[in-house]
């Protein structure tokens, strides 16, 4: 599998809110994860996948990413300022996302991640 | 002549006294309280099975584990089961949480309700669903409901006499998710599994799935932050066929319907996460034990008409939905092509004094509308001694006396310029026979209109729901003894308690 090794950006989000933990025991922290050391790397997709798919993958590396009833969401914006939703994403781990970009999504590309609560890294790479 | 008819109505609903009996007691569901049977559990692993792919054709393999709550003798891990066997069987699939330290732990996140659900009777099996939690989009829908299916086939594999289920009476029910899960595993059921029942909380609904002829029970809170889109409330007007409850609650989000967890993006809920646990377990234990005919509410009728959802109601406002397929329909607003002056039966629906009336559709976010359906939309803004109202015309060939209800479901637009913040609309109910005869109820003896509740921030789109109020029938008879329930030609909603509102009302029918 070729594997291109395009961008390392490193992103800190912030999260602040000091909302009060609710009445439950044990808890999560009522801050998500900050999203952190996130790298972005183009392969191809190993088979089988769906034919109308295209054969390449996104590779995310990072630190905080997770899912709820949805996300973490990865969209790609061009340089003419169109945004495309990946067609598959796979959170593999909190540190790891798999994603398929549409056809056409290739030049300069700026990839944005973003977990539930809207915390979002982007990193610019270029095919 | 018709319009003859709305006068001469018109005029009857000026001098028609308006009366208030008293209201009915207040007592709570049995099932707010832990049923008899102590509760024993035990953890499982079936070991791989093969699922359907995600991302493309072919299969996954992943391990099929979970943790059963049944009917004991003594509470604990592995205690020995509770006479009074065979238990129905109640798969329970978890929501997506899928962070560390919750990923492969998700089924354990609702023994609040699995314990209390096998505490009135039930054998219920908490599935893990984590194995396929890594796949965002797809949503491994169908996968959850491959996971469902193979549990009650691992289930019903058993030797019946050690496993003691019920195999006549299956639920599956679930949470985001997994509530979308649980209604694809009744759809799909490869097996011919005897699915009864349908339960869910705040479910997805990435594949638009629709349930059919199966009871349905769906919870969902005003401050969901996670699925906040309104897909559980479209899956309740999709569901057709069998008799459906939908309770609206406010204030509830959606990780609190979890043992623990926490969602940053949605915040506190406005009421607490033990009161959400009390209206998932009070509800979902008499909506299964009505399903499974073990109690004296097969229609679980309890969930609809309000006094029954006591005492959680004297402090939590929850606006149910409720349909029973035994019904007649006077008006469902969905005909096509859309004309406000003709009901669902081909006569008269008519307005007076009102600003505007038409239909409208209600699938439409802009608008506040998360619903699946179409509706009256009725405005009025005239204050003074003559009441606007809405009026719908009975068959003649239709005998009402012959049901127990008449119900409706009604709105108020939330920011709508003719409702006043905070101000419940108030009307007052009233029906015609042929002789004339007028009888009124106020709406609030039965049900209520509510200021639609609205949260701050970008994650609580506002939204108008709909509340479905059942009038008894007899109520109109006590209010005139000389009405004919059996030559009911018209029913209307006066509007002479506020001096303007913009309402919608759908659904009217006369049912048990």
């Amino acid at each position: 599998m070729k594997r291109i090794l395009i961008a390392l950006a490193l992103i800190a989000a912030a999260l602040a809110t000091n909302r009060p933990f609710d009445d439950g025991v044990q808890a999560a922290p009522d801050a998500g994860p900050a999203i952190d050391d996130v790298r972005v790397a183009f392969g191809e997709v190993p088979l089988p996948y769906v034919d109308d798919k295209p054969n390449r993958t996104v590779t995310i590396e990072g630190r905080g990413f997770y899912g709820t009833a949805f996300g973490p969401f990865v969209h790609f914006e061009m340089d003419d300022g169109s945004v495309h939703e990946a067609l598959g994403v796979v959170l593999e781990s909190g540190e790891r996302i798999v994603a398929w970009p549409p056809r056409g999504v290739e030049g300069a590309v700026t990839v944005i991640v973003q977990n539930p609560d809207r915390v979002r890294v982007t990193a610019d790479v270029s095919l | 002549m018709r319009r003859t008819l709305v006068s001469a109505f018109s005029l009857a609903l000026v001098l028609a006294a308006l009366t208030a009996p008293a209201h009915a007691g207040d007592d709570p569901l049995e099932t707010l309280q832990p049923g008899p049977y102590a509760v024993g559990f035990i953890d499982w692993d079936f070991g791989s099975v093969e699922l359907s792919g995600v991302n493309g054709p072919g299969t996954i393999n992943r391990d099929h584990f979970g943790r059963v709550f049944y009917p004991a003798t003594v509470a604990g891990e592995g205690t020995p089961a509770a006479n009074g066997f065979p238990f129905p069987l109640i798969v329970w699939a978890h929501g997506r949480f899928h962070q560390t330290p919750f990923i492969n732990h998700n089924h354990e996140q609702a023994a609040y309700l699995t314990e209390h659900l096998a505490s009135w009777g039930f054998f219920v099996a908490s599935v893990n669903l984590d194995v396929v939690g890594a796949f965002s989009f797809p949503a491994a829908i169908p996968q959850r409901a491959e996971l469902i299916h193979h549990t009650l086939s691992a289930f019903f594999a058993f030797d019946p006499n050690e496993v003691l289920i019920d195999r006549t009476r299956i639920g599956v029910a679930g949470h985001s998710r997994g509530g979308d899960g649980a209604i694809q595993a009744w759809l799909t059921n490869p097996d011919g599994h005897p699915i009864h029942a349908v339960a869910t909380i705040s479910p997805t609904d990435f594949d638009d799935t629709s349930l059919g002829a199966v009871p349905y029970l769906g919870l969902y809170g005003s401050k969901d932050g996670d699925v906040n889109n309104g897909w559980p409330i479209k899956q309740y007007d999709k569901a057709s066929g069998a008799t459906k409850a939908f309770e609206y609650i406010h204030g509830a989000n959606h990780f609190w319907f979890t043992d623990t967890i926490h969602f940053s993006g949605e915040g506190n809920g406005d009421i607490t996460r033990a009161q959400h646990h009390e209206i998932a377990r009070s509800t979902m234990a008499h909506f299964f034990r009505s399903a499974f005919g073990l109690n004296n509410d097969p229609d679980f009728t309890e969930l609809a008409d309000g006094p029954g959802l006591a005492p959680l109601t004297d402090v939590i406002e929850i606006l149910p939905n409720y349909s029973n397929p035994t019904h007649y329909v006077i008006n469902n607003v969905e005909a096509f092509p859309i004309n406000p002056s003709l009901n669902s039966q081909g006569l008269l629906s008519a307005g007076s004094l009102l600003t505007l009336l038409d239909e409208q559709g209600l699938n439409n976010a802009g608008q506040t509308f998360y619903h699946r359906t179409k509706a009256v939309r009725a405005e009025f803004n005239a204050p003074g001694p003559s009441a606007p109202f809405y009026l719908e015309e009975v068959s003649p060939f239709v005998d009402p006396s012959q049901w127990d209800f008449l119900s409706f479901r009604a709105l108020q637009k939330v920011n709508g310029p003719l409702n006043t913040p905070g101000v419940e609309q108030e009307f007052t109910v009233a029906v015609v026979d042929a002789a004339g005869e007028v009888a009124t109820v106020p709406l609030t003896d039965h049900g209520k209109v509510v200021w639609p509740a609205t949260h701050t921030g970008s994650s609580f789109p506002q939204k108008s729901v709909l509340r479905t109020t059942r009038i008894p029938l007899r109520a109109f008879k006590t209010a005139n003894n000389l009405l004919q329930l059996s030559q009911i030609r018209y029913i209307a909603v006066v509007f002479n308690q506020n001096d303007a509102g913009d309402l919608r009302l759908d659904d009217f029918v006369f049912t048990d």
